[in-house]
């Protein structure tokens, strides 16, 4: 046994010396970068940008390393309380940007942003909430997406159906919609074709936006699932889903979807040969247009205008991991995102939107010269994010991965018919606002109530104006759709000073 | 003297030095841990709060994360969602033995008489042909079972009981993964092969039953009530009658009486109209009370301890209550059947559908366990079970059912005791590889267990102080049943 014992630990060690000899050289010549991103072949065309643009901008030779086996939420947070994450860090959505900033492992760069020339008044306005907490400035976006409805033109002229306009009103939608279905599906049959595919929670927030409400009020102090407005988004939802047959129900999208419930990408080939005239996407879906060889028109419209045009907007986002030992060259990364050479990269590659604004407004992003059929698609993108996007309202008092876990558990309610619209929405709305009290009341969080003491005195101020019909000055307001929707509709106006 | 200790000591020390690694080990990632998130438990550890980056202090809470804890309507949601799924425990049981009990015939010898397989090939041909001439399967998916249930006899014959065995096991060495996203395809509601199999079959029903004369169903749910009541009053007075033997304690009996009558009362009280409920009801506790009279009169009563033969009882009744269920369940359909074939009956939704969920999650669940350890357990349980026994019984002229009842089961009750104690356990600690490889705890919460619960208030919300309570809970429910088990399943298995 002892010898057993002896070989088999002397064969382990030499297995581990053999093993470490071929693990990749950790050390390098150069400062080593790494970038924890997701696994897309453009990451490392814009990875090689990046040392070019370095060396001729700053002379400064970088090793810069894609950590793409770490691009998850949760091992970003694990890694990164342990002291062990990559030095920069990308997060797809306010919600991760808000958790890592909750868990402060994200370095703050407003100073650095001004002096290098990133700061976030240089991007979308509507991309600001997403990384920008109490002033402070907590990364810079790669690119920021907005949600649009892509048409595919030719499955409209297979049905002999107009074309969508690109603002439409939702009768206009629905009665569109209700043709298509009626057209495309042959009676009696299954239906497997329908008008339109995207995330339900994301078209029921263009609804309720649209109707005049919003996940919260207008000072974020408290939760507001249960309006009007909502229950009317909510309806259309259901509606749209369950009678019409315009939107795939739970079932329908298992079916076509059998190994990836719910994924949003098993859409995209559905879209490509027809099985869904609409998709809700970003522009980035052209990058899975492409591949496929979807050479038929494409043009794209807004969510149906309820009221309000809108449209969410939201950012993939590089930060810097607070413990990165390499703060200056990272620093630099962010700056080269505003870089011409990144910003051409992502016009050229259909990526979403550019960090810097005036490139969606160049040839290359407006016309790809290879890619003449989405040209009819580009430009409303540009306008939509300059003229109808709106960020997400986040909360300082409950973390929005919370509120998101919430809501998209009623909205799971409604849509399998568990409960009712008024009692499913009646329950989300408590449960975040037992949160936030819960969060409020917290010995840790004095700062916090303090905060939420102003707020509330504020939120009184806009209740006593609204209810005499007096306009809201905007600097009350904190919610980013109530300041763009009470602008819309005068109930507000600019007093100038900074909320 | 000296040589004798000096070896002593040298083996204690080289033993010592083999398990030293490994106690290590267990004491750093596992005992350490285990006692680590007990204290986690009374603190407020927030990853938000309380990590490298701030300097926010580590709270003692108490008892607050349990206060929460059993406050939250949701936490008694996935308690319930997991203790659901348990229901399916008996059958995976009795599964896995009937699959033990298979495979430990001699295969080879069976099939060479020829009789069965020739029954067997023919039976399944002719089904299948008759499914491809009624259009009610794609021909490649019958050619496929055809294949395979050939390729499966054939290879049986050829290589035995091992062939089998191998077969059987197979869903345990499988990725589950893999095998989950397998059923998830199968559970697909439109284009999967287990709706495609319903469809014909509910839209031939479905004339059937608008066909029949009025109120049959309602009569058939009836019965159906009737039959539940008549299994419940015979294993009362079963039981009623070993009391009077002295085999089954007071104490025992009275816990089985409401183990088997409490849920099913209470879904009657549910789900039935009042005056059916009503009589049934009272019928059955004055049943049960003629009972307890008539042992509590009994002078034997008084020589036996009060939880004699609890656990053979216990677990007689369990196994008597599912079967209750699922016959009330059936009773439900039948009663609301009509109404559902007016509008067209339509397969179930599977994942998807809030009441499908969980029994389409069991059902693969039953599925694997069949093929599982259990069997393997079970398999060696009957190679153990002696001969002479056999002999006797055969000799005393027993009957199949006879040998196995009085002869099998009684020896196979030390390992179906161990399976018991091992599937509640893995039961309570389960779901989460499932829920989260096939619904991600939907839809509603239907599919989210208490583990996965813990996994998400941990890693997605960072709340680790208040997962850790509900980890702790979880053990305690564990622990509690676990102890029960020992109570009573020793006691069965000395029986």
């Amino acid at each position: 046994m002892k010898h057993v014992f002896v070989i088999a630990f002397l064969v382990l060690s030499v297995l581990s010396v053999v093993t470490a000899m071929l693990r990749p050289d950790p050390q390098s010549e150069h400062p080593v970068l790494y970038w924890v991103t997701n696994p897309q072949e453009t990451r490392h065309r814009q990875a090689r940008a990046f040392v070019d643009w370095i060396d001729r901008t700053h002379g400064l030779q970088v090793d810069f390393r894609i950590d793409s086996d770490n691009d998850d939420l949760r091992k970003k947070i694990i890694q990164g309380v342990s002291g062990v994450a990559g030095d920069l860090i990308d997060f797809r959505s306010g919600d991760h940007i808000h958790f890592a900033h909750a868990v402060g492992m994200i370095e703050d760069v407003t100073e650095s942003a001004r002096a290098k020339g990133f700061p976030a008044d240089k991007t979308y306005e509507a991309a600001i909430p997403e990384f920008v907490f109490e002033g402070r400035q907590y990364g810079f976006p790669a690119g920021s997406f907005i949600h649009m409805y892509w048409i595919n033109e030719a499955v409209f002229e297979q049905y002999d159906l107009p074309l969508p306009r690109e603002r439409m009103t939702l009768e206009e939608f629905e009665e569109l919609g209700r043709k298509f279905v009626e057209r495309a599906n042959p009676p009696g049959a299954r239906q497997e074709r329908f008008f339109l595919f995207g995330s339900g929670t994301f078209i029921a927030n263009a609804l309720r936006r649209g109707l005049g409400g919003d996940v919260f009020n207008e000072t974020l102090t408290a939760a507001t699932l249960d309006s009007e407005e909502s229950v009317e988004s909510m309806e259309i939802i259901h509606r749209w889903t369950h009678d019409y047959g315009i939107m795939p129900s739970a079932a329908d999208m298992a079916s076509f979807a059998a190994e990836q419930q719910g994924d949003a990408h098993v859409a995209i080939p559905l879209f490509a040969r027809g099985q869904f005239a609409l998709l809700l996407w970003g522009r980035s879906a052209v990058t899975y247009f492409r591949p496929l060889g979807l050479d038929t028109g494409l043009s794209v419209m807004e969510p149906p205008n309820v009221g309000f045009p809108n449209t969410s907007m939201g950012v993939r986002m590089v930060t810097i991991y607070k413990k990165t030992p390499n703060r200056e060259l990272a620093e630099y990364f962010l700056q080269y995102l505003m870089s011409e050479d990144y910003n051409r990269i992502i016009a050229e590659e259909g990526e979403d939107m550019p960090p810097d604004p005036a490139h969606a407004r160049t040839d290359a992003f407006l016309h790809p010269p290879d890619h003449p059929n989405e040209w009819g698609a580009h430009d409303t993108f540009a306008r939509a994010a300059e003229e109808i996007a709106i960020g997400e309202p986040f909360s300082p008092f409950v973390l929005p991965g919370t509120v998101h876990r919430i809501w998209s558990r009623a909205f799971s309610e409604i849509m399998s018919d568990r409960r009712s619209i008024h009692e499913a929405l009646g329950i989300a709305t408590d449960r975040i606002n037992a949160e936030i009290a819960s969060a409020i009341a917290h010995p840790d969080n004095e700062h916090l109530l303090e905060r939420y003491n102003r707020a509330l005195e504020d939120q009184q101020r806009i209740d006593d104006l609204l209810a005499r019909g007096e306009p809201v000055p905007l600097s009350l307001i904190r919610n980013p759709y109530y300041q763009r929707y009470y602008l819309y509709t005068g109930q507000a106006y600019d007093d100038g000073a900074e909320s | 003297m000296s040589v004798s200790a000096s070896k002593k000591r040298r083996a204690l020390i080289s033993g010592l030095a083999f398990l030293t690694p490994n106690i290590i080990c267990v004491g750093l990632f596992t005992i350490f841990p285990v006692f680590f998130s007990i204290g986690m438990a009374f603190t407020n550890w927030d990853l938000t709060q309380h990590n490298m980056f701030k300097d926010v202090p580590l709270r003692f809470v108490g008892f607050d994360n349990f206060v929460e804890l059993f406050r939250n309507l949701y936490f008694w949601q996935y308690l319930g969602n997991t203790l659901f799924l348990m229901i399916g425990i008996p059958f995976a049981m009795a599964g896995s033995l009937g699959a033990a009990l298979l495979l430990n015939q001699n295969a080879r010898s069976i099939l060479r008489r020829g009789g069965l397989l020739l029954l067997a090939t023919v039976g399944l041909t002719g089904a299948c042909l008759l499914l491809v001439t009624l259009g009610m399967a794609a021909s490649a998916t019958v050619i496929l079972v055809v294949s395979v249930a050939v390729a499966v006899l054939m290879t049986g014959t050829v290589g035995g009981s091992m062939v089998y065995r191998t077969l059987f096991y197979m869903p345990h060495f499988t990725a589950g993964v893999a095998t989950f996203l397998l059923w998830k395809k199968m559970y697909d509601p439109l284009t999967g092969p287990i709706n495609q199999a319903l469809n014909p079959v509910l839209s031939g029903l479905e004339p059937m039953v608008l066909a029949a004369p009025d109120r049959t169903f309602s009569w058939l749910a009836i019965a159906l009530v009737l039959v539940i009541g008549w299994l419940a009053m015979s294993w009362i007075g079963k039981m009623r009658g070993e009391c009077a033997d002295g085999d089954l304690g007071p104490a025992a009996f009275v816990l089985c009486v409401l183990l088997l009558l409490a849920p099913l009362l209470f879904l009657g009280f549910r789900a039935m109209p009042r005056y059916l409920w009503f009589p049934l009801s009272v019928g059955a506790v004055l049943i049960t009370l003629f009972h307890a009279g008539r042992f509590l009169w009994s002078e034997r009563m008084r020589a036996r301890g009060p939880w004699e033969g609890a656990g053979g009882a216990l677990l007689l009744t369990g196994g008597l209550l599912t079967l209750s269920l699922i016959l009330f369940g059936l009773s439900l359909v039948s009663h609301h059947l009509p109404a559902m074939a007016a509008e067209g009956l339509d397969p179930p939704r599977w994942l998807v559908a809030y009441h499908w969920a969980k029994p389409a999650l069991m059902i693969m669940a039953f599925w694997g366990a069949i093929g599982s350890n259990n069997m393997l357990l079970y398999l060696a349980a009957l190679s153990n079970v002696p001969q002479d026994l056999m002999e006797a019984a055969d000799i005393d002229g027993a009957g199949a059912i006879q040998k196995f009842w009085y002869v099998t089961w009684p020896q196979l009750a030390p390992t179906t005791f161990f399976i018991l104690t091992m599937s509640v356990i893995i039961g309570l600690q389960g779901g989460f590889e499932m829920a989260r490889a096939m619904t991600e705890g939907g839809p509603a919460g239907a599919t989210t267990t208490l583990s996965y619960y813990i996994y998400s208030e941990g890693f997605e919300t960072g709340r680790l102080g208040y997962a850790s309570a509900v980890a702790w809970i979880m053990f305690i429910m564990v622990f509690s049943i676990t102890i029960v088990n020992w109570k009573f399943g020793s006691r069965y298995v000395n029986d």
